[in-house]
Order: structure tokens, then C-alpha cells, then sequence
């Protein structure tokens, strides 16, 4: 355990450097029991549904069905146009969530009276469940992709902030330290000592960020838009169908494996460095 | 701030007053700052209508709108729904999620099996099941009570797991020294060791269910604190909608100062929020 820091957020960042879920399971004999696992379970789901009918194929759809639901769905051209659609509200509330949440962290992280007087709002924004105020959003910003983007943003940058702050204002001291007996100026100091030590911060809080914010796009879209992923997902069980259903939902669940994924690697690399440091 | 040695040296003569004023000026300070935003917040809106109320009501609505909905029962009963369905999808969670986190922890055999189905449902944002739960389940108590289940559980499972792995070799190896077997170490030792941590990850589950209860009711809910959020904000009565979502926050930071109070009952020798090194 190198730096346990306050909450829920950090310590899922530390945790992701230390064990980090996936890599962990690529090790041989791991490899081998996570294939062997879903070829089991979808044999299981392709036996009971198929061959044995224990359930009505409309509740759940055969394995063969899921994919097959894929093709329906593109040649019908919904998948590609909601996952632009979702993929487009996303970048963009993403990436304003990112420069916004590192501004935030940083003025707040930085200053003493700001970092006392903001962080208590800051966490009890962070355990407001967000998705409760997307009717209210909602009634700001009307029917369309502005509230998702909005939700997006908002679930991006609470995360991404705090993190930040945590990241600043831990520095080690003694470090600052050092660089004030070689000479640095305050300024020096905080562009060569605090952020670097805070890069690691900003890049685990991103890589938070990435479920929070996909979920916040995946309410947003099921309880009120015309497109995107999560309107796909509940217009497609409004119309009973459910196979098409199910391939929208893993098409989802693949896209956000992959970003998590990618995110965990970057992670990783950013952390490597202060991993040797610390010790 | 600077404990250097003038202010130790004056630290006797302070007055009670002094050090009470202190030990709490900052948390003066949070209170005066949010009595400002709503004293600002009250006149822009309720004073001099600098936008639409209807669409961001005055502090004094809000109050309004909580005590009208309290008055009528709706709030109560509305409360005690989602407060029933997140009792027990929270507890489910909290045996489940410690239990699999023990198994996932402490056996290697059980963690290559299990990892790779329990990590990719991990990574996968799981409320896109609810529209799928209230296919299989209906209307009901159901679906809401799986979906809190499900966003609770795995901030639980992985904290214990963490917990057990992150337990000290030596002190597991002291145990052994003095002539502990298999089963009282876990018992008196690894489980003990791991305490904290399971804790913070049932604050987490807190926070999670928080989200599970809202999501449920939204999706094919007719009752409860987050469908009344979203009948009310469709019938643009922001004032209701937002009051009862002040609620939710309120209700969400009492759970997690509940386990924060249990965890330094249990476990005061743990620190959390220092960096150890």
C-alpha cells in the first residue's frame, strides 16, 4: 500500500495500481479458468434456453439470439447511429468534466482557504447520487443530448476534482523541501515538485471517472432522450425485443471494458514512477 | 498550519473560548459560507426574480415544498418504500459481498476461478440490467432491491478482499509462532486486520445503494423518494424534486457517517487519510 488517501475514490485508484482486477488474472492458470468460465456459462444459458425451454425465449434470449440481435440492429441501422449518438454526448461532457475537474483540484488542492471552505461541499457532491438530478436537469435543459452531456460532465468532474486535490495538497513536504534548498521559487516548485506528484492523482481520477460518467450517460439516455444507448436498450424491451436488447447492452458493457481497460494500463504507467519513490 | 514552537509555548494560556474557537473556526466558517449561498440563492430568486423560480425555486420553496409533502404523508411513506428495499438490498449486499470478498482474498484457486466473470461485471456499468430486471421481475419491490444488491456488492467484496490480502505477513506468521491453526488466524487475526477496510468498502456500498434505490425507481418504479423526484420535476415542481434530493444526499451522508462511527468503535487504531509510506 503505498499512499492510502481519504475516500472511496482514491482508495479504488491505489487499489487498481495494486491489484489491478484483470492483469492479475492473466497469469496462466487464471487465463484458462476465465475462458473456461464463459464458455460454461454460455453453455448453461445456450442448454436452458435451447434445448431444455425452461424459459420463454422473449425473457431470455439464446446466446445464438444475442448475436443474431446484433445484425438486426445494424442492418436496421440503430446500433452505429445511438453509439455515435452516446459516443458524441460522452467525448464531450468527458473531456469539458476533465479540464474542469483538474481546474477545480487544482485552485482548491492549492490554497489553503479554498481547499477548507470547498472540500466539504465537494463531498457532499460526491455522495449525492448524481442520477437523482437528472429530472431536474433534465427540466433545464430540455429533451435531447444537452442534459446527458450535462450528467456526463457533472460525473466527471467530481471525481476528477477530488482526486486532484488529494493529489496537491498530499505532496510529500520534504520533497518541496528539497527543491526550495536547490533554489526553486514557489512557482518552480509547484511546476516541478506538485504537479508531476499530482499526475498519477489526475490520471486515477479518470480513470474513475470513466464508470461514473458512462453511468450517468446510461440513465440519462434511458429515462429521457430520443437517441443513444440507453434509449436503445429500453425502446428495444418496450417492443419485447429482448435479444436485441441484450446485444445492445453487451455492445455497451464491451465498449466500457475496453475504456476501463485502457484507463487501468495508462493508470498503471503513470503510477509506476511514485510506486518506486514512496518506498 | 503551523505548529511552531511561539504558538506551542502560548497554547497554556489560551481560554477555553480560544480553543474552542480553534478546534472549530473552519467549521464556523462552512456554516456561515452555506447560510451566504442561501441568503444570496433566496433574494436573487425569491426577492428580486433574477431568472424563473419555476425553474430554480428560492431556498424558502424548497423548505416549503419538504414540509407540504411531509404534512400529506407523501414523503413518509414515499421514505419508508425506499428506505425497505435499500435496508435489505444493502444488507444482501453487505453478507454477500464480505463473504465473497473473504473467499476472493484468501484462496487463490477461488479468485482464478471467479475473477474473471466477477471483474468484467465489475467494470460494467450494471444499471443498464434494470430495464432488463423489470422485464423479469415486474413492478415490484424486485428489481429495486436486485439493482441495490448489485451496486453495492462489489465495492464491498473488493474492499474485504483488499483487506485480507493487504493483513501483515508477519503478523499472520506471529500467530503461527505462537501455535495458532488455520481457522484462528483467519478468525482472530486476518478477519480483524481486514475490519477497516471492509467498512469503508460497506460506506461505499452506502453511496452505491444510494444510486441503486434512485435508478430502480425510476425505471418502472411507482413509488418511492426517487420516482416522487421525477413525477415531481415532471409536473415542474423543481421546488419538491429539489428538496427531496437534498434529502437523498442528507440520508447518504448520515449512512456513511453511521459506518465511519461504527468503524472507530471497532477499529480506533486505524487511520485513515494519512499517507503511510
Amino acid at each position: 500500500m503505498t499512499t492510502q488517501t481519504v475516500e472511496t475514490g482514491v482508495i479504488q485508484t491505489v487499489r487498481t495500481i495494486r491489484t489491478g482486477g484483470w492483469p492479475g488474472l492473466l497469469r496462466r492458470r487464471g487465463l484458462i479458468f476465465t475462458i473456461l468460465d464463459f464458455v460454461v456459462i454460455i453453455a448453461i444459458w445456450h442448454i436452458a434456453v435451447v434445448n431444455l425451454e425452461l424459459v420463454n425465449r422473449v425473457f431470455l434470449p439464446a446466446p445464438i439470439d444475442v448475436v443474431l440481435g446484433f445484425g438486426q440492429l445494424a442492418d436496421a441501422g440503430l446500433l452505429w447511429s445511438n453509439m455515435a449518438y452516446s459516443a458524441i454526448t460522452w467525448v464531450i461532457g468527458f473531456t469539458v468534466g476533465i479540464i474542469a475537474g483538474i481546474a477545480i483540484g487544482l485552485i482548491v488542492g492549492s490554497m489553503h482557504v479554498a481547499y477548507k471552505l470547498v472540500m466539504p461541499l465537494m463531498w457532499a457532491a460526491w455522495a449525492t447520487p448524481l442520477v437523482a438530478i437528472q429530472p431536474i436537469i433534465g427540466v433545464w435543459f430540455g429533451f435531447g443530448m444537452t442534459p446527458n452531456i450535462v450528467l456526463v460532465f457533472l460525473s466527471t468532474a467530481i471525481p476528477i476534482s477530488l482526486n486532484t486535490v488529494a493529489g496537491v495538497s498530499g505532496v510529500n513536504p520534504s520533497l518541496l523541501r528539497a527543491a526550495t534548498v536547490y533554489g526553486a521559487s514557489k512557482w518552480q516548485a509547484y511546476l516541478t515538485v506538485r504537479l508531476p506528484w499530482t499526475a498519477p492523482y489526475i490520471v486515477g481520477g479518470i480513470r474513475l471517472a470513466i464508470p461514473t460518467s458512462l453511468i450517468g450517460l446510461l440513465i440519462g439516455e434511458m429515462v429521457s432522450s430520443p437517441n443513444g444507448m440507453g434509449s436503445l436498450i429500453v425502446t428495444s424491451l418496450a417492443r419485447f425485443r429482448t435479444n436485441q436488447a441484450f446485444s445492445a447492452i453487451v455492445f455497451f458493457i464491451l465498449v466500457s471494458v475496453l475504456l476501463v481497460w485502457i484507463a487501468d494500463t495508462f493508470e498503471k504507467r503513470a503510477g509506476k514512477w511514485r510506486e518506486v519513490t514512496a518506498r | 498550519m503551523s505548529a511552531s514552537s511561539p504558538v506551542l509555548a502560548a497554547a497554556p494560556q489560551l481560554s477555553a473560548l480560544q480553543s474552542f474557537w480553534i478546534a472549530s473556526r473552519w467549521h464556523w466558517a462552512i456554516a456561515a459560507e452555506i447560510l451566504l449561498v442561501l441568503l444570496v440563492w433566496q433574494y436573487l430568486q425569491g426577492v428580486v426574480e433574477f431568472w424563473n423560480p419555476v425553474f430554480m425555486p428560492p431556498p424558502s420553496e424548497v423548505w416549503a415544498a419538504l414540509v407540504g409533502m411531509s404534512e400529506s404523508g407523501v414523503l413518509w411513506s414515499s421514505a419508508a418504500y425506499s428506505a425497505t428495499n435499500a435496508l435489505i438490498g444493502f444488507l444482501l449486499a453487505a453478507i454477500l459481498g464480505v463473504f465473497t470478498g473473504l473467499l476472493l482474498g484468501s484462496s487463490k484457486l477461488f479468485y482464478d476461478i471467479v475473477g474473471g466473470p466477477f471483474w468484467t461485471l465489475y467494470a460494467t456499468p450494471r444499471i443498464a440490467f434494470q430495464p432488463l430486471l423489470v422485464l423479469w421481475l415486474g413492478f415490484g419491490n424486485g428489481p429495486k432491491i436486485l439493482i441495490i444488491f448489485l451496486m453495492a456488492f462489489f465495492p464491498v467484496a473488493i474492499s474485504t478482499m483488499d483487506g485480507i490480502r493487504g493483513v501483515d505477513p508477519s503478523v499472520i506468521k506471529a500467530a503461527r509462532v505462537y501455535g495458532a491453526n488455520r481457522a484462528q488466524i483467519f478468525f482472530k487475526v486476518q478477519l480483524w486486520a481486514a475490519l477497516p477496510l471492509i467498512l469503508t468498502g460497506l460506506r461505499m456500498g452506502v453511496a452505491r445503494s444510494m444510486i441503486g434505490i434512485v435508478v430502480g425507481e425510476f425505471i418502472g418504479g411507482s413509488e418511492g423518494l426517487g420516482f416522487l423526484i421525477r413525477r415531481k420535476a415532471g409536473d415542474l415542481d423543481l421546488a419538491a424534486a429539489i428538496g427531496i434530493t437534498i434529502m437523498l444526499v442528507i440520508i447518504a451522508l448520515i449512512g456513511m457517517a453511521l459506518i465511519n462511527a461504527l468503524r472507530r468503535a471497532v477499529a480506533p487504531w486505524y487511520l485513515e487519510g494519512v499517507a503511510r509510506s
